[in-house]
């Protein structure tokens, strides 16, 4: 008779086995329940990141009025930021050490309305009422453990321009080859296109007499440019041609604009009707997304530099986080919101894309994390594997359920979760009157429209 | 290109055998005839134990327990027992150290014991209530809503321990929260056995009137009863991967029923004999215990009279329950006089998982991180079903298409049954002047009616047309995706 019988020395098991390569059976018999098991720890896994997100980092406070502009650098220092107060005040931040650095004293009469770096990071444009003006950053290299700002203090501008109409934003340009030259925005339907060296503008476009909102370089192309305009219009220019290449007249104005720095085929507009359109500057004729989730308009977009996210900022004293793209890119992926913040003017994020910047009228400077339940410093290799873990189990299951309540839902303010009510409300009421227009009509003279087919109203070339 | 492909082969290789290496474990155990005279079951465990190393002879013993009968349970990891005797006694024994860790005197009857989510804590089936103790003996834990209890057995992936009463009730409690989650009035007098399917978590007992019925915390009537012996189940068990279902009846039959279909697929009839306990080890493998003696059977298709796999005799003590030590080829057996570990080739699995099951050599950080996991993927009630929890992660069906496809078979069924009904021939009206105007027409051919017929012969084509286009487009995953209104 051959016989055989399991045999184990415990002392092999404990003591000799190797920790790494832990026994493994993979029989599903020995696993039972394994695919409930697995359901039930996404969804802990939902409700734990939804423990863990708090967003909020910090506030900065040292302006003395509303802030109106945000400006960080698209390369180099990463806790660098510069804004600019509604009493005409530009200040720079050393985000890291959590204070302001610099402060230009009063540059100009009335707000500061436009604010950005130029491509190396050195220097600050600002512009209020009719002058732009340039501000030497002057970055050193500590010999302590991180990078900090000194800045010359109280000195005048570098430089200063004036145009000939009143300014709403400048852009400087992302290029090489256009290093010095810089866009503004103005009333009377004016955009200028301008160079360092020189004392007036380039070049100067009208198309319309309405005031346009922003104006901004395309990343990519050196001779793109893009505006918004009070007369509902988002126009492309070619900063070669003297005449504007062709706009496309939306249902309501937009404040906001942004460029996709990674697809830059791409640009965002977000209007005073409280949603925000991706727009493909080849195919303006239809919006790509509609983005939809605030309830006041939204005054300023700005991508996340891997160009896979935007956040939106609006006078409903929220900021939102949207996808640029994909299935989810239709509602916001977060909300940010404090009862202390009140209708935001401006939205940056930061080089690193983990944090977001919001300027707002209660006089403060906010920095949020752009993922809301990140943990900030070090984590073990354990910790960061049991995130990437649970942030798969959700991902995997977030068609379930309860997993995608516990994943969308946010608490908002009263007044925003009302004005949001209404708001969906008033659709439920249009779409069952559209359905009782269709099933009393002749089959197919009546033909709903879909949400992004309304949004333009005409494209002009 | 060649080198690069050829690299990425011998990565892919490296990787294989590296993981195969990880994955080869203990050899399994085995017991094979030589010669074609030989019969295994004439196999005497002293053979067993002189056949193989001092490590494996170690588990074959017997513990000499006054005060008994005694009955015996294992820990899922089967490095634990209890063992408890109707004379109050309860040991706990740690079968890798061979000492016994804890032990209570009670002073009452113990009809059944079983570990909670680990070793550290026992519930034991006393006279009136159950009871719980940890890791020193100590009581830390009076279930009183559980009265006068026979059968108790845990759940381990939803926290829950179950009580069979000696009315015939059936209660659920969760260890985790202590709330008292269910109870069942089985209304079959006190239940003679309990079992649990390790897969579904489903709980089978066994009645006095031959009857086992399946349960579920979730649902107060049974989810099935299976009519299986014409007398009391006294025995039931499951098999490991949740196919088989045991029962052994007072008319001394063990039946085996396929869980997916519930019939029997083999009877086994012991002659003069009836079985007190079944038990299925995680191989397959049964054992049969009836009072005297247990016969193991190698599989529940190899269930045949007369030619056990391996048969061990008690030695005048009368068996109580027996039980396979997970991970071992060992069969615990309680007995009157104590307890008996026997040697059983090829009843253990081999390879056991360290990682997401139940490791028998974990260490103490080991085991209070299972308990950690365990609890936070604790599941609710509702994954108890007959099916086990398999719909978890299927696409849920459309409940209205799902119904229409029942009831059709239900009327394909019936129409089988229900005898054609013969249709009266009325001739009434015959006389009627409408009638005999509408026959005068009948056959008068005119320009209207043959327009008529083929609009007529045109509407049906089409009608026909769009039915035959309509069943020709298949149900896909993209149905799920478009909106209801515009599915019409």
């Amino acid at each position: 008779m051959k016989v055989k019988v399991i045999a184990r020395s415990a002392k092999r098991e404990i003591n000799g086995a190797d920790p790494k390569l832990a026994r493994r059976n993979l029989d599903p018999k020995h696993h039972p329940f394994a695919q409930a098991r697995e359901y039930q720890r996404a969804v802990v896994a939902a409700k734990l990141e939804r423990m863990m997100a708090k967003p909020f980092v910090c506030a900065l406070e040292g302006h003395s009025d509303a802030l109106t502009a945000l400006a960080v650098p698209r390369r180099g220092v990463l806790v660098q930021c510069v804004s600019g107060g509604a009493d005409g005040e530009v200040r720079a931040w050393d985000l890291a050490a959590r204070q302001c650095v610099w402060s230009s004293g009063a540059a100009h009469v009335g707000a500061v309305k436009g604010l950005t770096l130029t491509r190396d990071g050195t220097d600050v444009l600002s512009c209020g009422e009719r002058q732009i003006k340039r501000w030497r950053l002057e970055v050193a290299q500590s010999t302590g453990q991180r990078t900090q700002i000194t800045l010359n203090d109280a000195k005048p501008p570098l430089e200063t321009w004036t145009s000939s109409t009143t300014l709403n934003d400048v852009d400087a340009s992302w290029h090489r080859k256009t290093a010095g030259a810089f866009c503004t925005a103005g009333a009377d339907g004016l955009v200028e296109l301008w160079d360092a060296a020189r004392s007036q503008p380039l070049r100067t476009w009208t198309w319309g007499s309405d005031s346009v909102f922003k104006a901004r370089w395309n990343p990519a192309e050196p001779s793109l440019l893009a505006s918004t305009s009070r007369d509902r219009a988002a126009t492309l220019f070619d900063s070669r041609a003297p005449t504007p290449l062709r706009k496309v007249i939306l249902r309501s104005p937009c404040r906001a604009l942004a460029w996709n720095p990674r697809e830059p085929t791409c640009f965002v507009v977000g209007g005073e009707d409280h949603a925000c359109y991706t727009f493909d500057c080849r195919k303006l004729q239809r919006p790509r997304m509609v983005h939809e989730g605030h309830v006041s308009a939204v005054v300023d977009v700005a991508f996340a530099p891997t160009g896979k996210e935007f956040a939106a900022a609006s006078t409903d004293k929220t900021v939102r986080l949207f996808p640029a793209r994909g299935a989810d890119a239709g509602r916001s992926r977060d909300v940010y919101h404090t009862s202390r913040m009140q209708a935001l003017s401006s939205v940056r994020y930061t080089a690193d894309a983990t944090f977001v910047l919001t300027a707002s009228e209660d006089f403060n400077l906010r920095v949020w994390k752009a993922r809301a339940s990140q943990r900030l410093g070090p984590i073990s290799r354990r910790e960061a594997l049991a995130v990437d873990y649970r942030a798969k189990l959700v991902e995997r299951h977030a068609h379930m359920p309860q997993v995608k309540r516990l994943v969308r839902r946010r608490n908002l303010p009263k007044m925003v979760k009302k004005m949001r009510d209404r708001r969906d409300e008033d659709r439920q009421r249009r779409r069952e009157k559209l359905q009782r227009t269709m099933d009393h009509s002749r089959p197919g003279s009546v033909v709903p429209t879909a949400a992004r087919g309304a949004v333009v109203v005409r494209e002009v070339s | 290109m060649m080198r690069r492909q050829r690299r990425r082969e011998q990565h892919v290789r490296q990787t294989y055998n590296d993981t195969a290496a990880r994955y080869e474990q203990t050899d399994e155990g085995l017991l094979e005839p030589e010669t074609p005279t030989e019969r295994t079951h004439k196999t005497q465990q002293k053979a067993i134990v002189e056949a193989t190393s001092a490590n494996a002879a170690a588990n074959a013993w017997r513990k000499a327990l006054p005060k008994g009968p005694y009955g015996i349970n294992v820990a899922r990891t089967g490095r634990h027992a209890v063992c408890y005797g109707a004379g109050g006694r309860v040991e706990v024994l740690d079968l890798h150290r061979n000492v016994r860790t804890a032990e209570v005197r009670c002073g009452e009857v113990c009809r059944a014991a079983t570990f909670l989510h680990d070793e550290t804590m026992v519930a034991v089936a006393q006279r009136k209530y159950v009871y719980v103790y940890d890791q020193d003996g100590a009581e830390v834990h009076r279930m009183a809503k559980h009265l006068e209890p026979e059968h108790l057995s845990y759940l381990p992936f939803h926290f829950l321990l179950a009580s069979a009463g000696h009315a015939g009730w059936l209660k659920y409690n969760d260890v985790s929260t202590g709330q008292f989650v269910a109870e069942h009035n089985t209304k079959a007098g006190a239940p003679r056995s309990l079992a649990q399917n390790p897969q579904t978590a489903v709980l089978c007992l066994g009645h006095g009137n031959g009857v086992c019925s399946l349960w579920s915390p979730a649902q107060s009537k049974p989810l099935a009863r299976l009519l299986c012996h014409r007398g009391a189940v006294d025995a039931v068990a499951c098999a490991f991967d949740g196919t088989y279902l045991a029962t052994g009846g007072m008319d001394g039959f063990v039946k085996v029923w396929d869980c997916r279909t519930w019939r029997a697929v083999k009877e086994l009839r012991l002659s003069g004999r009836a079985p007190v306990s079944l038990a299925f080890s995680q191989t397959g493998r049964i054992a049969v215990t009836c009072a005297k003696s247990v016969e193991i059977y190698e599989s529940a298709k190899k269930l045949k009279a007369f030619q056990p796999y391996l048969s061990h005799k008690l030695d005048g003590s009368h068996a109580t329950n027996s039980v396979f030590r997970p991970f071992e080829d060992v069969l615990l057996v309680g007995h009157a006089l104590g307890v008996d570990s026997i040697l059983v080739p090829g009843a253990g699995e081999a390879s056991y998982d360290a990682i997401d099951g139940d490791d028998p050599y974990r260490s103490k950080k080991g085991r209070k991180t299972a308990v950690v996991r365990g609890l936070l993927d604790k599941l609710p009630i509702e994954t108890i079903t007959l099916q086990g929890a398999g719909f978890v992660g299927t696409v849920e069906r459309d409940a209205a298409a799902a119904d229409k496809e029942r009831r059709a078979l239900e009327e394909d069924a019936n129409a089988a049954l229900s005898k054609r009904i013969k249709e009266k021939k009325k001739t009434r009206g015959r006389s009627k002047l409408k009638a005999k105007l509408k026959k005068r027409m009948k056959n008068v051919v005119s320009k209207e009616t043959q327009l008529l017929k083929e609009k007529l012969a045109a509407r049906k084509k089409k009608q026909a047309d769009s039915v035959a286009v309509q069943e020709a487009a298949p149900t896909t995953a993209l149905d799920r995706l478009f909106a209801r209104s515009s599915r019409r």
